[in-house]
């Protein structure tokens, strides 16, 4: 295959890694469902 | 491409690790962009550590505990707090200059929640900056050390529960192979329309453990910082240090009320959480944009030599400390989360590290203090670099494939995802908007494996 744009291959990358960890952040925040710290739920 | 240790991150954690290794040994050190654009440069208030006579191990432990709610691992806190002035040792012998008092005594400031001036500070308020130039040029005289610029890591590398190295992209996709992996990418304000952070802070490293199989822990704690200037421009927003709040300066509402006291007996001086969520209420009962820092108060000639780069920032936006009130929002700031690792940060796969904001030591619990964050840098960045001192390992894997990728455009997902997380996932959530949330971040990545994932680019 040949190589035209990095720049839009790193973005692709980026961007995966955003979704991944935002889902993750998502999840840990639904699974505490009271407050603690920083991780502020309103009921 | 081999190397004995590979560190994935150009801050102060993968600088630090790096310049604690034996020399014997070779170093990679791949950075997205380059070692001067890092979150870690843009520390301004400064490094906690208990180095006066007055204050005690107790005290900055108690401190901590507090500020993070009773959650923290209190093994690893008292590691890091009883170590702290050793570490700080290890800066000043790199060259790093703190600010000092005529007398050569270092000078230390206050911030939220510390009971004690703690907090050594250098250059008045660019003190991440100075630590990492001065890093920078030791690792530059390190002929040991090799820092490969605009090169991110896509994957680690394993051979069964033991990490490789990891797969990268510069110009092209290659193979680095190492003994050791270190990932010390920082934190994940790019995933907010309004962060401190740089842009390029995408929590790469925490999704390339997770897809490797790493344990992440406490992924919910993302800490707002109070104080961000505020402007109706989005994007990165730049920092007005909680030390000016320390040094006295009062947060009050468009009715010129000092509001903090109605929160905390603390007032400006709570923990970061309660005064992030102070202003949120403010914002949300009073219909603001923003609320204001008043340090007119206070002595000019000490607000300009105290921080000469947030009075001269704020003053190239058209404000000027000694007279004006700033407006400042909250906005993400740094993430408590991440990659479990024990005191050696090592996390669940052989030979793979994790260090700095990408690492969960459990030193902060559930909400960070202000200024430990530079200090669990060096803490554990300290404990991984003998780790791998002392720990010799034999095998060595050679994979030399290369890759070339093909061209696709999805630049639109990174702007859904930051709106997502700012409307959903900010400084107070509810059951409701998360849900919602979870739902639109698993359709975009159910795009990503419907037509780009699922293909064999590795």
């Amino acid at each position: 295959m040949i190589l035209i744009n990095i720049f839009i291959v790193k973005i692709f990358f980026e961007t995966l890694n955003m979704a991944t960890v935002s889902k993750l952040i998502i999840k840990a925040c639904l699974k505490r469902e009271e407050s603690l710290g920083c991780h502020y739920i309103e009921k | 491409m081999y190397t004995d240790v590979l560190i994935i991150g150009g801050g102060l954690a993968s600088l630090y690790t790096a310049l604690n290794i034996k020399s014997d040994l070779k170093i990679t050190i791949i950075t997205k962009g380059d070692l001067y654009r890092c979150n870690s440069s843009l520390a301004q208030g400064g490094i906690a550590a208990c180095i006066d006579k007055e204050d005690s191990y107790k005290s900055h432990i108690k401190d901590t505990f507090i500020a993070g709610n009773k959650f923290n691992n209190l093994q690893a806190l008292n590691m890091m707090v009883k170590t702290s002035k050793e570490r700080i040792d290890k800066l000043i012998e790199f060259g790093v200059f703190f600010d000092k008092y005529k007398n050569g005594k270092l000078k230390t400031t206050m911030e939220g929640g510390h009971s004690n001036r703690r907090i050594l500070h250098a250059g008045g308020d660019i003190t991440g900056k100075v630590i990492m130039d001065t890093l920078i040029s030791n690792v530059k005289k390190r002929s040991n050390i090799t820092v490969l610029d605009n090169t991110m890591a896509i994957d680690l590398i394993k051979n069964k529960n033991i990490c490789i190295g990891a797969k990268v992209l510069n110009k092209k996709v290659f193979n680095i192979t190492s003994k050791h992996t270190v990932i010390a990418t920082g934190g994940i304000g790019g995933l907010f329309k309004n962060t401190t952070n740089t842009s390029i802070s995408t929590g790469d490293g925490i999704a390339l453990a997770y897809r490797a199989g790493c344990n992440l822990k406490n992924m919910e704690f993302i800490q707002f910082h109070p104080t961000a200037f505020y402007s109706k421009e989005k994007g990165k927003k730049f920092l007005i240090s909680e030390a000016v709040r320390g040094e006295g300066a009062y947060l009050k509402n468009k009715f010129n009320e000092r509001f903090m006291l109605k929160y905390h007996k603390r007032g400006e001086l709570a923990p970061r959480d309660i005064v992030a969520r102070g202003i949120y209420k403010e914002l949300i009962d009073n219909d603001e944009e923003c609320v204001y820092l008043d340090a007119t108060h206070l002595e000019n000639s000490f607000i300009k030599k105290r921080f000469p780069n947030i009075y001269k920032k704020c003053l190239e936006n058209g404000f000027d400390m000694c007279n004006d009130y700033i407006p400042v929002i909250a906005v993400e700031h740094y993430f408590i989360g991440g990659i479990e690792t024990d005191f050696n940060g090592l996390t669940n796969i052989k030979n793979l590290y994790a260090c700095g904001e990408c690492a969960n030591t459990g030193v902060h619990g559930a909400n960070r203090l202000a200024s430990n964050s530079l200090l669990e840098c060096i803490t554990f960045g300290y404990n991984i670099a003998e780790n791998i001192n002392n720990n010799p390992y034999k095998d060595k894997y050679i994979l030399d494939e290369t890759y070339n990728l093909d061209n696709w455009d999805f630049t639109h997902y990174k702007k859904k995802i930051q709106c997502i997380m700012d409307k959903d996932v900010g400084i107070v959530r509810n059951k409701k908007d998360l849900l919602k949330a979870e739902v639109k971040i698993e359709d975009i990545l159910n795009d990503f494996n419907k037509h780009f994932y699922s293909k064999d680019f590795f």
